[in-house]
């Protein structure tokens, strides 16, 4: 075991392999806020990848609706449960508990459970049991403002900088590519173990009943390589996500060398916006939430770690935040990848790597007043005369 | 139906001198017959236990044993590749009742190849080594025997394994495996643990999945999950007659691209043109086992009473650069790995990779008569 600098965790931690961290890194954003469970980004992504034979439960891409909506069943209770039940703490940034790579057993080389494949019969069992269907016994949540509650939660594979899946594999045929970071499983060298369906905390590796070797989210890194985002970030119709590169050395994560006019950098280093996906687990997930913000508190902490409620008080305040809003509307407004903004007036500018303006998107909607009747037709324009 | 329930009857049950004491001579291991009714002591199929009271490993019969060594008998003619079906009564359908025929005794059954050849039993030792591992051992014993015939030589491994475990075309199956290794040097002796940089070792492997493959056809989805349906995959072509149900073995090269590693070849895990039940592979240490182009051993095994007796065989000198050369007259070293399939590990699943047991100590010599 090395000992590997995980920044979410604000400390050290055992890591099967020494630190080595891409050159730039593939980041996903997703605003939890906006997400209206429409499955537009699961069906991109199966229709795009996972629609052949063999991949019937293969979803590189789900959307499950918390607390009670799991794909594959119970995956994260039942992960949490290995750490250790209500063994998380968090002092301020630093975590006090232990990750999927510490305090192990004597056969292991991390902490994990291969799912029971009728864990993958529903894609999200437990999706209404937020409607009290859970016990009988009235409302699982009680308060004054809010009965129930409940989010979607999209999620794909978070290209992990300590993959799990990476870690556990036997024979080293999953690894991360130096250039942006995505993890990929070499199809001609699995051997479908399915070690790395068992140790990825996040059961984002899948594997396929008709070749019999897993597969996993390649990050659509043909669009990747061409300057696209990925299917489901480009078809999610609420436009709750933003796909690019965010810096990824560790010791430059000062205030100097992030780059705050790189959204990602922004909205994560800088912003503190979007956080990290259960944290504990300690890959260091690169893909990052704004969480919801109507959601009981002391759940987006377990998801979401420690930087909730500033998270949630800043998104709350983003129509008065020139400068946060500019980011959030980058969100869904290109297909090309953003590498930096600029806020000029009243619009947010994003430009490529090559400094060319992509995308321009005003921070108010211009508003028109539509005509009650078109006065040479008279044909009505609008029903509510 | 009379004939079937004698055979059920036949259960292995365990003899007085238990296989594990010391070798020597052939030893008595006449069958007691008990009626189907009172299945004995063993209850047959399922075994739970230390290995210690593991019931010996007999399918064949009176058997010499030998110790601590492997020793290829030289023998005149074709190896048989099925262990079991015992060649010498082929009037008699129902192989059972030849044991009837001869006084219900193994000894006065006329010897077959495999009957003949002297066996050793070896231990097994847990993978602990390289993480994960096990931490008991899931087949704690295996038998192994071994012939040749100047031209070709052959291994016989026979374990106790109550679970039959031959399919992976389900997310949390694993197959029943055995593999046999040996230095690809002549004379070298390499890191047991799967050879090292210098010294490459070869390894014959075989696997329970890909016995039935082989007999039933390539297990897929409708194998699993028979009443499961699916609208309809982007890659077949109704206008050609095909449904979901089309054998991936009849998809063009355009089709094969909607399953990854069938266009890639990985016919370790994907090959509907499979023609035996074991594949060879090469490694230089942990986790470098890489499959060879050139196949040229084959193997066949059956199971019977909780038993997988599985014949691998290859010619002695195949030819191919990958290989270990096995020469009649020489002393070389060979090693096992076993893998239970339906043995589960904290919650991580079955037998597989390095989740397998080893033969105790390493390596164990072999001599070729
Ligand atoms: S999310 Fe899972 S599959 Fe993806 S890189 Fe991390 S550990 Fe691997
Ligand atoms: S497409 Fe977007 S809005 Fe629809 S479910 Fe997916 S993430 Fe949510």
């Amino acid at each position: 075991m090395a000992r590997v600098r995980n920044w979410q965790l604000g400390r050290e931690m055992d890591y099967p392999y020494e630190e080595n961290r891409p050159a730039r890194q593939v980041c996903m954003l997703f605003d939890l806020n906006k997400c209206i469970a429409c499955q537009s980004c699961t069906m991109a992504c199966k229709t795009t990848w996972t629609a052949g034979k063999g991949q019937e439960t293969i979803f590189w891409n789900n959307v499950e609706s918390k607390p009670y909506g799991f794909y594959p069943l119970a995956w994260d209770v039942k992960v949490l449960a290995l750490l250790g039940e209500n063994a998380q703490p968090w002092e301020g940034n630093v975590y006090k508990g232990t990750t999927i790579f510490e305090d192990l057993g004597m056969n292991q080389r991390l902490k994990g459970y291969l799912p029971d494949e009728m864990d993958y019969a529903h894609p999200n069992l437990g999706e209404d049991e937020c409607l009290k269907i859970l016990d009988g016994e009235g409302d699982y949540i009680k308060g004054p403002t809010h009965k129930n509650w409940g989010f979607f939660f999209p999620r794909i594979c978070n290209h992990c900088t300590f993959p799990g899946c990476l870690a556990a594999c036997p024979r080293k045929a999953i690894y991360k590519r130096q250039e942006d970071g995505i993890v990929l499983i070499d199809q001609s060298r699995c051997r479908g173990y399915r070690e790395c369906v068992a140790a990825c905390p996040y059961k984002k590796s899948f594997y396929n009943d008709t070749v019999r070797i897993s597969e996993k989210c390649i990050s659509c890194y043909p669009k990747v390589e061409a300057g696209l985002m990925t299917q489901c970030t480009t078809q999610c119709i609420g436009k709750i996500r933003l796909f690019g590169f965010r810096t990824t050395d560790y010791d430059k994560l000062t205030k100097k060398q992030v780059r705050e006019n790189n959204p990602f950098d922004f909205l994560v280093h800088v912003r503190k916006l979007a956080l990290p996906i259960y944290p504990q687990f300690g890959t260091e997930p690169n893909n990052m939430y704004i969480p919801p913000v109507h959601v009981n508190p002391d759940f987006l902490s377990q998801v979401f770690g420690p930087g909730v409620e500033n998270s949630i008080k800043q998104y709350r305040n983003a129509g008065k935040d020139k400068e946060l809003l500019a980011a959030l509307l980058l969100f869904g407004a290109t297909e090309r990848i953003c590498d930096t903004f600029k806020l000029e007036g009243n619009e947010t500018v994003g430009y490529d790597p090559q400094g060319k303006e992509i995308i321009r998107v005003p921070l108010t909607e211009p508003v028109y007043i539509r005509q009650v009747k078109n006065l040479k037709t008279g044909a009505f324009l609008t029903n509510n005369s | 139906m009379k004939k079937l329930l004698i055979s059920a009857s036949l259960l292995m049950l365990p003899v007085v001198t238990p296989a594990f004491a010391s070798g020597g001579p052939a030893k008595d291991l006449s069958i007691p017959i008990i009626s189907a009714d009172n299945p004995g002591h063993w209850g047959g199929h399922e075994y739970h236990g230390s290995f210690k009271r593991l019931p010996p490993v007999q399918l064949d019969g009176g058997e010499t044993y030998v110790e601590g060594v492997v020793k290829s008998k030289k023998i005149k003619g074709e190896i048989p590749m099925d262990a079991v079906n015992r060649t010498w009564h082929e009037e008699d359908p129902v192989r059972e009742t030849s044991y009837n025929q001869y006084n219900q005794s193994w000894e006065q059954a006329p010897a077959t190849v495999w009957s003949d050849a002297p066996a050793t039993e070896i231990q097994m030792a847990p993978q602990n080594l390289v993480m994960p591992g096990l931490v008991v051992p899931t087949v704690p014993v295996v038998k192994v025997k071994s012939v040749h015939n100047d031209k070709e030589i052959a291994f016989l491994l026979t374990w106790y394994d109550a679970t039959k475990s031959e399919t992976e075309t389900m997310e949390d199956k694993f197959s029943d495996a055995i593999a046999i290794m040996f230095p690809v040097k002549d004379g070298a002796e390499p890191s047991f643990m799967m050879g090292d940089d210098e010294n490459p070792v070869n390894i014959v492997y075989w696997k329970a999945a890909w016995e039935r493959d082989l007999e039933f056809g390539y297990q897929d989805v409708r194998d699993a999950y028979p009443n499961y349906n699916y609208d309809m995959y982007p890659e077949v072509i109704p206008a050609i007659g095909q449904t979901i149900d089309t054998p991936i073995r009849r998809y063009n090269e355009g089709q094969r691209q909607y399953l990854t590693a069938l266009k890639l070849r990985n016919i370790s895990r994907v090959d509907p043109e499979r023609l035996t039940a074991v594949e060879e592979l090469n490694a230089v240490g942990f986790g470098t086992l890489t499959r060879q182009a050139q196949n040229n051993s084959v193997g066949h095994g059956v199971r019977r009473f909780g038993y997988w007796s599985v014949v691998i065989k290859r010619p002695l000198n195949t030819g191919d650069v990958q290989d270990a050369v096995l020469k009649p007259g020489s002393k070389t070293m060979m090693a096992i790995a076993a893998w239970d399939g339906f043995n589960k590990n904290d919650g991580a699943g079955g037998n597989r990779g390095p989740r397998k047991n080893y033969s105790n100590g390493g390596w164990v010599p072999l001599e070729i008569e």
